[in-house]
């Protein structure tokens, strides 16, 4: 091969453009100098923002920080993978319940979303169905990384737009889910901490 | 092209252009005419291409020349190139020669401004590169593993998530 200098940049990216996300985790880890130049922000921006296309939640987020990721070398694929990553969590986490408001529906009726109760977690161990006037409470509990109520535990997923979805079998609990994208992003230093405003 | 009789005369100009080393190659104007920055070398007296030697000159003419009448893309259009990911069975003949000179042609290709050459070259490369691991890559363009173990395995661990890719 031609002693790496010699080619620009600008044909590596040329290249690198033709190539999937595995073709270039793939690359990444031939070589240091193939890991830095794989790591390019113009290349995975474009592959995050062709992925986030329909997922509501991310891209809101990336509209939000895409300029603060430019700034950073390597940033965007960070961010990728980091969200992948968490878009890939099965265990449920204690955030994610008292963060969100969760829509509540029957297994058989999960299309109709307007009908549905709000339900809220409190960290005490309740959680209430929002219908006036009772707003009845009940008690909650977490077990292997699951929601338990007093049936079947809910399996933790993502639905295709990456909204959060427990379901149990005969319950579906369903939330915009973004929150925990943005909490993982905070921990890594790749969105700013409000905190500092 | 001398068998012009019916042909236009603008088919049988011809314009000269030098390598880097000293050679020369007439060529069909219209070439020139497609790729404007082959015109700046034209006349090879005294003008020479710097940075492409012969036998690179000699491919990226061959391949203009089998070209000639492909209907000029347009270059703003960075999605419809991109789209098209299928290669022409002569496009890939004749790009299966040695890596150097793949790397050579697209090197001059990016120098020429012969935008769709350069497009091509680096769909071939890419391909190279395409579902394979690390370590076929490495031995198929000759890439030293700079790479501790322990960095390899952190690296391992860091993709797993990507399996269900």
């Amino acid at each position: 091969m031609i002693e790496f200098p010699r080619i620009p940049f600008e044909i590596y990216y040329e290249v690198f453009l033709e190539l999937d996300e595995p073709d270039l985790f793939n690359l990444g880890s031939v070589s240091r100098y193939y890991n830095i130049l794989t790591a390019d922000n113009g290349v995975w921006s474009q592959l995050a923002l062709k992925r986030w296309e329909a997922k509501e939640g991310m891209r809101e987020i990336s509209e939000e920080y895409r300029n603060f990721w430019f700034k950073s070398p390597g940033a965007w694929k960070r961010v990728y993978c980091l969200i992948e990553k968490e878009a890939r969590r099965t265990s449920l986490d204690v955030n994610d319940l008292v963060d969100n408001i969760w829509y509540c529906a029957p297994v058989d009726n999960i299309d109709d979303w307007n009908n549905n109760k709000l339900v809220t977690f409190s960290e005490d161990g309740t959680y209430t169905h929002h219908h006036e006037p009772f707003n009845p409470t009940f008690t909650w509990t977490m077990k292997n990384g699951s929601l338990s109520l007093n049936y079947k535990p809910f399996r933790l997923m993502r639905s295709s737009g990456w909204d959060l979805v427990m379901s149990n079998g005969a319950l579906v609990f369903k939330s915009p889910g973004t929150k925990s994208f943005r909490r993982k992003l905070r921990e890594d230093g790749l969105i700013p901490n409000d905190n500092n405003f | 092209m001398d068998n012009g009789t019916s042909n236009s005369a603008s088919e049988n100009e011809t314009i000269t252009l030098k390598s880097c080393d000293g050679i020369e190659f007439h060529i069909d104007a219209r070439i020139a005419n497609r790729y404007t920055l082959l015109n700046n070398w034209n006349g090879g007296e005294s003008a020479c291409i710097p940075n492409v030697n012969g036998k690179v000159l000699e491919k990226v003419l061959e391949w203009c020349e089998h070209h000639i009448n492909d209907p000029q893309l347009n270059c703003g259009d960075d999605d419809s190139r991109r789209r098209n990911t299928i290669i022409e069975e002569w496009d890939e003949n004749f790009l299966s020669c040695d890596q150097d000179m793949l790397f050579e042609i697209i090197l001059a290709a990016n120098y020429l401004e012969i935008k769709p050459l350069l497009d091509l070259g680096c769909k071939t490369v890419a391909n190279m590169m395409k579902s394979k691991s690390p370590e076929e890559i490495r031995s198929a363009f000759n890439i030293d593993n700079d790479y501790t173990p322990e960095e390899e395995e952190q690296f391992r661990k860091e993709n797993e998530w990507a399996e269900d890719y």
